[in-house]
């Protein structure tokens, strides 16, 4: 994909107005001191200037909102910098719970997987002031569950990444090795949203 | 509808509370990372969700690695969830238990965990805050305490068994030493002689049953007195008179304790590895020994004079039949009546000296005496055997050191006997060389000697010279005559004289002997008299 591309689509998306919490965009780099040299960063750094982003990432709040392109912008340059496809992005998408200060402080409250289903609505809205997520199904025979996110067209990457943050989310409620999430319909396949599907043996 | 100006305050304020919650982020981060004590928050489902960096370094896994993980990731044994969740963790309680955890590496180490329960508002617990303190070293030190505990109980026990066994063997000792005590007293208690023992500090520490009934005393009466003490009883005094009040080392020294009994004193001293334990005084019996010895010496005496009469008669005649009173006898008469006559002759002087001997033993050897110049004395007993020598082809030679030698208080007769006694012997028993009688004066004393180059004394055989009836074996062989009383006789009147009689022999090379005679001021001994 060209850049000037890139540029289009985080325009477009800043247009939106969405903004997430800092919290993520921390973690992300938290990962990348553990992932990349310290030359690497400053790369990538640079590459978000290129795109008209100033800020450094590794001094932003975890706790107040920044644009949503602007993470978006870094998934991009990661690719870029890095050559990351879809795997590093998704195992990127794994680490960052682990990482956040956000995600450590409200998965506190949620004591079993089916609490944490429901309550994955208001984890959105407490994260991101845009889109919604549903919780139709959640089948404890068969071991797997279906959110559902609406409103919340950013770029397939970004669906990568999520499917990756979903995953170690359920762990954390799961306490399971072997947890699996993949994006079943998506917004850019033609489908009306986003649907997640969420395993565990 | 909010105004322009509430509106303005309302994001004035939550841009302070924003600004609050970065601060209160930052200071959550800096203390998560500065604590030095590993702690970690897992969820209600033991799902690792929080840990500091302590905690990271401390298990070696970095945060992304154990965060999501089941906590029995960093327990060796993962029952210890199951004993955190029986515990009944109500908010605000703190429980603590020791267990091991394993590090990424596989390093274990033992670790003292504090748990507490996290409870949200309706009290359900949603997590737990765990910290972990490791005690290894104090694991250590307590195992190295209880390792050095159980060596030193050891110690202690094989110490109190060795003592055991030391005290069972000092008991053991302690009986076989009382036995022989005991064996000890009883020899002490039966046997036929007394015993008194005395201490260094010379306080009587024992009397035997045997001592009571010599001295006829009690032992209760006299134990721990002194010697001084003792004189007051006067059985002992006797004692005591004789062995000294020093206890000096007495030989066999005869003490009439009454009419029925004489005994025989020895003091001798005993001594136990160079240290001195006292004096310890013997009393034999010899009572009996005495009686016998007194009816050995009667019998002999009574015989002696009532075969002296017929052996004097016998000696008469044989004279008269030799001078020829009673009508001539042929050669080969004579030659048996001077043989008869040499036997009666022989015969008169073996029970001349038995005669002294009995004396002697019977204390009634009584001396006149009297100053006198011994030379003369010598002269003539050396006048009397100088043919008889010359007979033999002997030299015999008189040497007087002195031109004058001072008189000497003696019995005349018996010292006589003496000096005639040792002429004979030198002469009997000397088949060829010479003989020296010699006199001189010295040192108070007046000593006389007989030097011959006969026979000698047998080495083995020079100790019993001095006893009755002794003959040296080669004397026997080279002269059939002799009592073998002269030379007993002679050392009794030496000794009563207060002088001293000793010899030196070589076999086969000749013999010496001397006497001494003490010199006493005439003046002197006069005034002493008095």
């Amino acid at each position: 994909m060209a850049e000037e591309n890139k540029v289009e689509i985080l325009k477009k998306v800043r247009q939106t107005g969405g903004n997430v919490k800092g919290a993520c965009t921390r973690a992300i780099f938290e990962y990348l001191r553990m992932a990349a040299e310290e030359k690497k960063i400053k790369e990538i750094k640079e590459k978000l200037k290129f795109y008209g982003y100033s800020l450094d990432p590794e001094k932003i709040s975890p706790v107040r909102m920044y644009p949503l392109d602007f993470e978006l912008a870094i998934l991009f340059v990661l690719q870029e910098v890095l050559g990351w496809q879809e795997k590093e992005i998704k195992e990127l998408g794994r680490n960052v719970p682990k990482l956040s200060f956000i995600v450590k402080f409200f998965i506190r409250y949620l004591v079993n997987l089916e609490l944490g289903y429901k309550s994955s609505p208001v984890y959105w809205r407490s994260h991101f002031d845009i889109g919604q997520t549903e919780t139709p199904e959640f089948n404890l025979k068969d071991k797997y569950l279906v959110l559902i996110l609406k409103n919340f067209d950013l770029h397939p990457i970004y669906c990568v990444f999520l499917t990756g943050y979903f995953e170690t989310m359920a762990k954390f409620i799961l306490n399971r090795e072997k947890v699996e999430c993949f994006e079943e319909e998506c917004t850019f396949k033609g489908f009306p949203y986003h649907k997640f599907i969420i395993k565990w043996d | 509808m909010v105004s322009n100006n509430n509106k303005e305050e309302l994001l004035s304020q939550i841009s302070e509370l924003q600004e609050s919650l970065d601060n209160l982020v930052t200071y959550i981060q800096d203390l998560n990372d500065f604590l030095a004590t590993p702690f970690c928050y897992v969820n209600a489902l033991w799902v690792i969700i929080n840990a500091n960096k302590a905690f990271f370094n401390f298990f070696e896994y970095s945060e992304i690695e154990i965060i999501g993980k089941d906590l029995g990731t960093i327990f060796l044994d993962r029952s210890i969830i199951t004993l955190i969740q029986r515990m009944n963790l109500v908010e605000g309680k703190i429980f603590e238990l020791e267990t091991k955890v394993i590090t990424k590496t596989g390093r274990i180490i033992e670790v003292n965990i504090s748990v507490k329960a996290r409870e949200d508002l309706e009290k359900n617990i949603i997590g737990y805050f765990l910290t972990f303190t490791d005690i290894t070293q104090f694991k250590n030190i307590q195992e190295e305490l209880e390792k050095e505990v159980q060596l030193r109980t050891k110690e202690i026990n094989d110490s109190r068994i060795a003592l055991l066994n030391i005290l069972e063997d000092s008991e053991t000792a302690r009986l076989q030493a009382e036995e022989e005590r005991n064996k000890t007293l009883a020899i002490i208690n039966n046997l036929a002689d007394g015993l008194l023992m005395f201490n260094s500090d010379e306080k009587l520490t024992l009397l035997n049953p045997q001592a009571e009934k010599f001295l006829g005393i009690q032992s209760k009466d006299v134990i721990g007195k002194t010697i001084l003490e003792l004189q007051n009883y006067p059985s002992l005094e006797k004692i005591i008179q004789a062995v000294g009040e020093d206890l000096k080392s007495v030989s066999r020294r005869e003490i009439q304790i009454n009419n029925d009994l004489i005994i025989e004193v020895s003091v001798i001293s005993v001594t136990f590895k160079e240290k001195n334990l006292g004096n310890l005084i013997i009393l034999h019996d010899i009572t009996r020994e005495k009686i016998v010895e007194r009816m050995k010496t009667e019998f002999v005496s009574i015989s002696a004079h009532q075969l002296r009469t017929p052996l004097s008669a016998i000696k008469w005649s044989l004279k008269m039949l030799l001078d020829g009173d009673l009508g001539e006898i042929s050669l080969e008469q004579k030659e048996f009546i001077e043989k008869a006559y040499a036997s009666n002759e022989r015969m008169i002087k073996l029970i001349n000296d038995l005669l002294n001997v009995t004396r002697i033993e019977e204390g009634r050897y009584l001396f006149s005496l009297s100053y006198e110049n011994i030379a003369n004395i010598i002269k003539e007993q050396y006048q009397a055997f100088k043919e008889l020598a010359e007979q033999k082809g002997l030299k015999m030679e008189l040497i007087f050191k002195q031109d004058k030698f001072p008189l000497v208080r003696v019995d005349k007769e018996k010292i006589s006997l003496v000096i005639q006694n040792l002429i004979e012997n030198a002469v009997h028993y000397t088949q060829k060389g010479k003989i020296t009688i010699t006199l001189e004066s010295k040192d108070r004393e007046i000593i006389f000697s007989v030097k011959d180059t006969g026979i000698g004394i047998p080495k083995d055989q020079q100790e019993r010279v001095f006893s009755r009836f002794f003959r040296a074996e080669n004397a026997i062989l080279s002269e059939t005559e002799g009592t073998g009383l002269g030379l007993f006789i002679a050392k009794n009147i030496i000794e009563a004289h207060g002088g001293r009689i000793w010899f030196e022999s070589e076999e086969g090379k000749g013999t010496t002997f001397y006497f001494s005679l003490p010199i006493k001021e005439e003046l002197g001994e006069f005034l002493r008299t008095f």
